[in-house]
C-alpha cells in the first residue's frame, strides 16, 4: 500500500512539473508583453526595460519557469533597495497588476472557490444520488417519471443560463437577496449564517446540472447492480428487500459514482468561472479570468493552473485510495 | 404422492407479460419430493428449469410475474402453500427451509463481503446470536465444506478462491441453517470436470448429512445418472417425462427423452454409432405451438392418428409405475421406436 501511495505520489508530482512548464512555454510565446503592459501611459523603452528586468522577464522561459519553482520552497525577492520587496514561502510569483504577492491574492480567492464548491457538492450528491436510488427503487412509477423530467431538465439546463434565470427572479424580482450583497465574502467561521445565504443561491445553480447527471449515473447503477447475481443471492438468503437496497446494492452501484464525484469536485476547486462571474463570487475562477483576458497576469495564470492540476491529481489519489478501500478486489497487498 | 414428501408442486404455471406477449417460461410442472431424495431437472436452456426453481423459492417479482398453481412445503408444523403466503412469510423460509445455489459461484457470490461476513449474515438472519456467533458458525461451515485452513480463510473474498472452492463456500452458505430443501440450479456448469466430481461428491456427502431434499437443475446427462434418484425432463416450459434415473436412461417414454439420450457420445460406440441430432429449435414461448410442443420436431408425430399431435396437448400419464410420460403414443408404439 505504501509503495503503491508514494508511486502515485511521484508521478503526480511529476505532472505538476509538466503542466506549470508549458504554462510557461505557452506564455513565452504569446504575442503581448507583461512589462509593456505594467508600464502605464508615459512609457519609455527605458521603463519597459527596467520593468521586464524586475519582473524577472529578461531571462530565458526556463529560468523564468526554474525561478517561479524556486520560490515556492524559499520565497522570492524582488527588486533591489528601498524597492526591494519579499514574498515568502510559498511564493507564486508577484502580480505587478494587482500589486500584490500571488500567495496573498490566491488566499482571499480560495476560500471562496472552497466554500461554492463545497456546497454545490453536498447539494448535487444528496439530489443526485438520492433521486437516482429512489427512481431506481419506484422504477417506471410516476416517481420515476419525474425524476426523468427533472434529469431532462437538468441536463439541458446550462449553468449559464440556470444561472442567469436564479439571478434574475430571486435578486432582481422577489428580493431574496439584495443586489448590493452579491460578491461580499463572509467568513463560515464569523457569520455562518451569511456566508450561507450568500452561497445558496450560486450552489443551486451550480448543483442543478451536476445533480441531473448523477439521478441519471445512479439511477442506471442501482438497477445494473440489481439484477446481478449476488443479489438473487441475497433474496435467496432471505435478506429483506430494505437490506438487499442499503447493503448488498448501494456499495457497488455507488463505487463508480465516488470517481466521478472526486474528479467533478476536484475540477471545481479549481474555479466555477461561470458561476463565479454570474454571481460576482472572487473566486478563483474570476482571478482565473480576469487574469487570462484583462491583465495577462502571468504569475496568476500559472498558479491558478497550477493550483487547479493539483486539485485533480490530488483527488485521483484520494479517489484511487477510497475505491481500494470500498472493493476488495482491487485492494493492493 | 404420498404424505412424506416434502415439496409439493402441483400445476405451476409461470409467466412473464412483455411487450411482445405473454412468456409462458413454466406451465403444468407438477412433481413431489421427499427429504433425502433427489430430483433432477433435465432441459435445454430456455426450458423453465430454473424459472420454476425460482418460483419456489420465490425469488421472481410478484408484481412482474404471473404464478399460479401450489408449491406446498410439509414443514414439521404443518402444511404450507407458498404462492398464497405472504412475502415476508416466504422470505422467512428462504435460507432456512429452502436454500438455493447457482450456476456461477464468482458473481453469485458478493464480491464486497467476505465469505466469512456473508455466510454469517445468512446464519444471522434466521438465528439469534451476535457477529462472532456467525463467524464461529461460517467456520464451521467452511470446515464442514472442505475449506483447509478455514480459521484463516473466514476473513478471505470471494476472488481470492478458485472457481470449486467458491462453489463450495456457496454450498456453505446454502446449508449454514440447515435447510430441508435444497435447490442446485447448474452447480457445476461453470467447473471444470475433476471440481465438478468433487462438488457432487459434496453435495451427496451434505445430503446424507442433512437429509435434504435436493432439486438438482442441469443440461448434463452424465450429472443427472451419477447423481439423481428421479429425473423430470422439461421441454418448452413443461415436464415432459418423469422417471427413476434408470428407467429414463434405459426405457425412455418420451420422443424428446429419446433423442436427448441419442445426441450423447457413448464410449463404446464411437467407430460404429453416428450421434443423431433433434431437428429444428424449440419453440418460442410466446406463441406455443397447438397441441404438443414438441411435435413440430417429433419424428414419430404420423403413428398418432387424426393429426392428434399438432391439435391436442397431451396430459402427462403413467406409462409405468412411477413413470409418467406427456405423450399421444400408445406405450407398445413407444415400446417399438425405442
Amino acid at each position: 500500500m505504501l509503495k503503491f501511495v508514494s508511486r502515485r505520489l511521484l508521478s503526480s508530482l511529476i505532472i505538476l512539473i509538466v503542466i506549470s512548464a508549458t504554462v510557461f512555454i505557452i506564455f513565452n510565446y504569446l504575442p503581448f508583453d507583461p512589462a509593456r503592459l505594467a508600464c502605464g501611459k508615459h512609457c519609455t523603452p527605458e521603463i519597459v526595460s527596467g520593468n521586464r528586468h524586475r519582473l524577472g522577464l529578461d531571462v530565458s522561459w526556463w529560468m523564468q519557469w526554474w525561478e517561479y519553482l524556486k520560490g515556492i520552497f524559499v520565497g522570492r525577492t524582488y527588486g533591489q533597495g528601498a524597492a526591494m520587496f519579499t514574498c515568502p514561502a510559498p511564493a507564486f510569483g508577484y502580480s505587478f497588476n494587482q500589486h500584490a504577492c500571488v500567495s496573498t491574492i490566491l488566499a482571499s480567492a480560495l476560500p471562496v472557490t472552497v466554500s461554492l464548491a463545497i456546497g454545490a457538492f453536498i447539494m448535487w450528491m444528496f439530489l443526485g444520488v438520492g433521486l437516482g436510488v429512489i427512481s431506481a427503487r419506484f422504477r417506471n412509477t410516476w416517481i420515476d417519471r419525474a425524476s426523468n423530467i427533472f434529469v431532462l431538465v437538468g441536463t439541458s439546463l446550462p449553468t449559464f443560463i440556470s444561472g442567469l434565470l436564479i439571478l434574475l427572479f430571486i435578486v432582481l424580482k422577489f428580493n431574496l437577496i439584495s443586489p448590493l450583497d452579491l460578491g461580499q465574502w463572509h467568513s463560515p467561521l464569523t457569520a455562518p449564517w451569511e456566508w450561507f445565504t450568500s452561497f445558496f443561491w450560486p450552489w443551486l445553480s451550480l448543483a442543478l446540472i451536476y445533480a441531473a447527471t448523477y439521478t441519471r449515473f445512479t439511477r442506471s447503477n442501482v438497477i445494473e447492480t440489481s439484477s446481478e447475481d449476488f443479489i438473487r443471492t441475497a433474496r435467496a438468503k432471505g435478506v429483506s428487500e430494505r437490506k438487499v437496497l442499503w447493503k448488498h446494492t448501494l456499495r457497488p452501484a455507488l463505487a463508480p459514482i465516488l470517481t466521478i464525484a472526486g474528479l467533478d469536485f476536484a475540477g471545481l476547486l479549481g474555479g466555477a468561472i461561470i458561476t463565479e462571474q454570474i454571481f460576482q463570487l472572487p473566486g478563483l475562477g474570476r482571478l482565473t479570468l480576469q487574469a487570462a483576458l484583462q491583465d495577462y497576469d502571468l504569475p496568476i495564470i500559472v498558479s491558478t493552473t497550477i493550483l487547479a492540476a493539483t486539485f485533480v491529481v490530488v483527488a485521483n489519489l484520494i479517489v484511487d485510495l477510497a475505491y481500494a478501500f470500498l472493493d476488495p478486489r482491487i485492494r493492493v497487498k | 404422492m404420498s404424505a412424506h414428501n416434502y415439496l409439493e408442486v402441483k400445476k405451476l404455471n409461470v409467466s412473464f407479460p412483455t411487450e411482445d406477449g405473454l412468456v409462458a417460461a413454466t406451465s403444468d410442472l407438477t412433481f413431489s419430493l421427499a427429504r433425502g431424495e433427489t430430483l433432477a431437472i433435465v432441459g435445454e436452456s430456455g426450458s423453465g428449469k430454473s424459472v420454476s426453481s425460482l418460483a419456489i423459492m420465490g425469488l421472481h417479482n410478484r408484481a412482474r410475474t404471473n404464478i399460479s398453481g401450489e408449491v406446498i412445503l410439509n414443514l414439521p408444523t404443518g402444511s404450507l402453500e407458498l404462492l398464497s403466503s405472504s412475502e415476508d412469510t416466504v422470505r422467512d423460509l428462504r435460507g432456512k427451509e429452502m436454500a438455493m445455489i447457482f450456476q456461477d459461484p464468482m458473481s453469485s457470490l458478493h464480491p464486497y463481503f467476505s465469505v466469512g461476513a456473508q455466510i454469517a449474515e445468512a446464519w444471522l438472519l434466521h438465528n439469534k446470536g451476535n457477529k462472532s456467533d456467525g463467524l464461529k458458525r461460517a467456520i464451521e461451515m467452511l470446515e464442514l465444506v472442505g475449506i483447509p485452513l478455514p480459521v484463516e480463510r473466514v476473513h478471505d473474498f470471494p476472488h481470492q478462491f478458485s472457481g470449486g472452492m467458491r462453489q463450495r463456500v456457496m454450498i456453505a452458505m446454502a446449508l449454514v441453517n440447515n435447510p430441508s430443501l435444497l435447490i442446485a440450479d447448474e452447480p457445476t456448469t461453470a467447473l471444470d470436470v475433476t471440481v465438478q466430481a468433487q462438488i457432487l461428491k459434496l453435495l451427496r456427502d451434505m445430503q446424507k448429512e442433512f437429509n435434504m431434499a435436493i432439486i438438482l437443475i442441469t443440461h448434463d446427462l452424465g450429472v443427472v445418472a451419477e447423481f439423481a434418484d428421479r429425473v423430470n425432463v422439461m421441454y418448452a416450459g413443461k415436464n415432459v417425462e418423469e422417471a427413476p434415473v434408470r428407467d429414463l436412461y434405459y426405457k425412455p417414454a418420451h420422443p424428446y427423452t429419446l433423442g436427448l439420450l441419442r445426441s450423447i457420445p457413448r464410449v463404446d460406440q464411437i467407430d460404429t454409432h453416428r450421434l443423431q441430432t433433434i431437428p429444428g429449435q424449440p419453440p418460442s414461448l410466446i406463441n406455443l405451438p397447438m397441441g404438443c410442443a414438441f411435435a413440430p420436431r417429433c419424428p414419430y408425430k404420423e403413428l398418432v392418428p387424426n393429426n392428434l399431435c399438432t391439435t391436442k396437448n397431451p396430459e402427462l400419464s403413467n406409462f409405468a409405475d412411477n413413470h409418467l410420460t406427456r405423450c399421444h403414443l400408445t406405450h407398445d408404439q413407444i415400446e417399438s421406436v425405442r
